[in-house]
């Protein structure tokens, strides 16, 4: 299972609809403050007109003296009143006749402006005899109205902020389980272990997803399992006629006397044998690279250990041949992969290199961590125009010695069943063949 | 020695019947898995040959169910499916041995002596005489004629096999399969020269051949007598 990290869509998504929801509660909070800071005004205003209004009329009616205590009887109870009022008498000279607040006549009070003021609203206006009157209303209600509001909206948007992400967090998870899934379904499948139907139930897209993948996952392996029987049936059919004929041929073998006669049934029985050999290798082949990644035979294996066993098998023929053979192998490489397999990539590089180095040239092995297996020799190298199909099936080099001309094919698909790559380089002079993880870069 | 033969074809059948008896070994003939299975029980029956592809039961089957039926008998399969595939399965379901059709008769008698030859006390002693040649396995030292042999730890392996099976065929594919535990042919002739080398090793400063060559099948470890071969 693997981890469902920053950048999975779903955890992508969720961020991106908290952000989204930040925008949107920020957008519906400003609107709503504006609209209730508006009606608020037009309200506290409408009541300020109306006082003033009054007390004109008081004026008109009473003259400045029964203003004056009508604005006195206001002040009184100004304390318990919401919003707080305050007003305010101004003679002539400046000086305050009535009134609970401090407030400068404006310039333009002849106009009955509006004074907007650190905490409140108020309306002055001029009257009979130099006199200016200043009504006012506190705004600290609506202030903390507004505060409270947008408290709320901060709140709310946190709220909604913190369940998108969780809900982001739990879909992200669910959606990650899901695809990794159909990921590992793969990844078996590549293993080698062919059917695990997934758990697809429901009809979204993933699900059907899911179901395509299984259906197809079991159609390869059906293709795999059907290629498998009938290369076996291929195999069996053909080898139990040949299997008779070489029955035949011993026998006339042994009940024959003439000496060209039995070299002509030993050639013949030799072909039989290079027929059958030809056809596993083939097969092994055929089979390798359809096969995806390691199979049973897969163990936890030392490259160095095969290697040197390989190569004491090899050193006496080398040496026998008149080639310099040396080995330059790591003290352990562990890697997991099929020992015989692995086995035979040496053994047909060394076959490759004795068939081809002629008498004083030098051989060296070399096996180091990666793993990497190297084969190189200072013979007479391979020409340039060969470079591309020596891995390749039924290429032979020039003169052909024994051999089927597969084994530089097979020690490819064996190299690729491992995830290595087989590649030859000139050594300049001679030929390097070396087998080692693909290259990143 | 009688062997159980489990194998459909019946010309094959005769045909390894015919290897066996030249070699004076009995045969048991069964077309069938399931009659093998029932027939492999008998003690008359010393070791199993059988065949991979048959009608009933597969003969990787056969192996499984005797093994869990207790029978510890040496079972050698023969095969028309060569690849390397399949001849790691056959060896992992219980298998002792694995043959590829066709084989030479050779390798089927040498293969059965060793496998039978195996089962037996013999080959587990810590010192291993044959004529005048001495081998000490577990100090890993040989002598001939009281003279220390100078062999490599492989070279030491390749003469043990040969004398636990002293006297008796052994062909290239056994020796690598039990010397170097490879279950592939080379392309080239590496085990024979390294045959040739024991012999050198073994044969020199001593004028009686002891390393017999048979032609187109096989080595042969020969007592080396006073009296000359």
């Amino acid at each position: 299972m693997k981890r469902v990290d920053l950048f999975s869509i779903a955890l992508r998504q969720a961020l991106l609809s908290a952000l989204v929801m930040i925008l949107a509660m920020i957008g519906v909070g400003a609107a709503t403050l504006a609209t209730v800071d508006h009606a608020l005004r037009h309200q506290l205003v409408q009541t300020i007109d109306t006082d003033i209004a009054g007390l004109t009329d008081v004026m008109v009616q009473g003259g400045p003296d029964e203003l004056r205590r009508r604005i006195a009887d206001r002040t009184d109870f100004a304390e318990g009143a919401t919003p707080h009022p305050f007003y305010a008498l101004i003679g002539p000279d400046g000086t305050r006749l009535a009134g609970n607040a401090a407030i400068a006549p404006p310039a333009n009070a002849g106009l009955s402006p509006l004074i907007e003021l650190p905490d409140g609203l108020a309306r002055a206006t001029r009257l009979r005899g130099g006199l200016t009157l200043v009504v006012g209303r506190s705004l600290a209600p609506s202030q903390s109205l507004l505060a409270g509001l947008r408290r709320s909206f901060m709140l709310a948007a946190l709220l909604a902020v913190l369940a998108s992400l969780l809900a982001g967090a739990l879909s992200a998870g669910w959606l990650g389980r899901r695809v990794t899934a159909v990921t590992d379904a793969f990844e078996r499948f590549k293993r080698g272990d062919h059917r695990r139907p997934m758990p697809a139930t429901g009809r979204d897209e993933i699900a059907i997803l899911a179901r395509e993948v299984d259906a197809h996952l079991l159609w390869s392996e059906r293709l795999l399992r059907s290629q498998r029987e009938i290369s076996d049936n291929i195999a069996h059919e053909l080898r139990t006629p040949l299997v008779h004929l070489d029955t035949r041929l011993l026998r006339a073998l042994e009940t024959n006397r003439d000496e060209n006669v039995a070299a002509d049934l030993a050639d013949a029985r030799g072909d039989i044998r290079s027929v059958v050999s030809l056809f596993d290798a083939l097969l092994d082949i055929g089979m390798t690279e359809t096969g995806n990644g390691l199979g049973r035979g897969a163990v936890d294996c030392d490259l160095a250990e095969i290697a040197i066993n390989v190569a004491d098998l090899y050193r006496p023929s080398a040496e026998e041949a008149g080639l310099d053979f040396s080995t330059r192998i790591a003290a352990t490489v562990p890697m997991r992969g099929e020992p015989m397999a692995i086995a035979r990539i040496i053994a047909n590089l060394l076959d490759n290199a004795l068939k081809y180095a002629p008498a004083g040239s030098h051989v060296c092995l070399a096996v180091e961590e990666g793993p990497r297996i190297v084969v190189e020799d200072d013979g007479p190298g391979v020409p340039p125009e060969d470079h591309d199909r020596i891995f390749g099936r039924f290429h032979r080099a020039g003169a052909a010695g024994p051999g089927h001309g597969l084994g530089l094919a097979l020690v490819r698909v064996i190299a690729a069943r491992h995830g290595l790559t087989a590649r030859f380089e000139n050594a300049d002079p001679g030929a390097r063949f070396i087998i080692e993880p693909p290259q990143c870069d | 020695m009688q062997v159980l033969l489990i194998e459909d074809d019946p010309q094959t059948a005769d045909a390894i019947a015919a290897m066996l008896a030249r070699e004076a070994i009995a045969v048991e003939w069964v077309a069938e898995g399931e009659a093998g299975v029932a027939r492999a029980g008998d003690p008359a029956n010393d070791i199993i040959v059988l065949d991979w592809m048959l009608p009933s039961i597969s003969g990787v089957e056969v192996v499984s169910r005797l093994r869990a039926a207790g029978v510890e008998k040496p079972v050698l399969m023969l095969s028309a499916l060569g690849r390397a595939e399949h001849r790691v399965e056959g060896l992992d379901r219980g298998a002792d041995d694995y043959l590829t059709k066709p084989f030479e008769p050779a390798e089927l008698i040498a293969r059965l002596r060793a496998l039978v030859r195996r089962t037996s006390v013999q080959t587990r002693q810590p010192v291993l005489i044959h004529g005048d040649l001495e081998l000490h396995v577990r100090a890993r030292t040989a002598h001939r004629a009281g003279r220390h042999l100078a062999l490599s730890p492989k070279e030491f392996e390749l003469l043990k096999y040969l004398m636990e099976n002293a006297g008796e065929i052994v062909t290239r594919e056994m020796l690598l399969q039990h010397v170097w535990k490879l279950n592939f042919d080379p392309q080239t002739n590496v085990v024979d020269v390294n045959l040739v080398r024991l012999r050198r090793k073994l044969e020199d400063g001593c004028d009686k051949p002891c390393l017999e060559t048979v032609r187109g099948r096989g080595y042969r470890l020969n007592a080396p007598r006073a009296d000359g071969p």
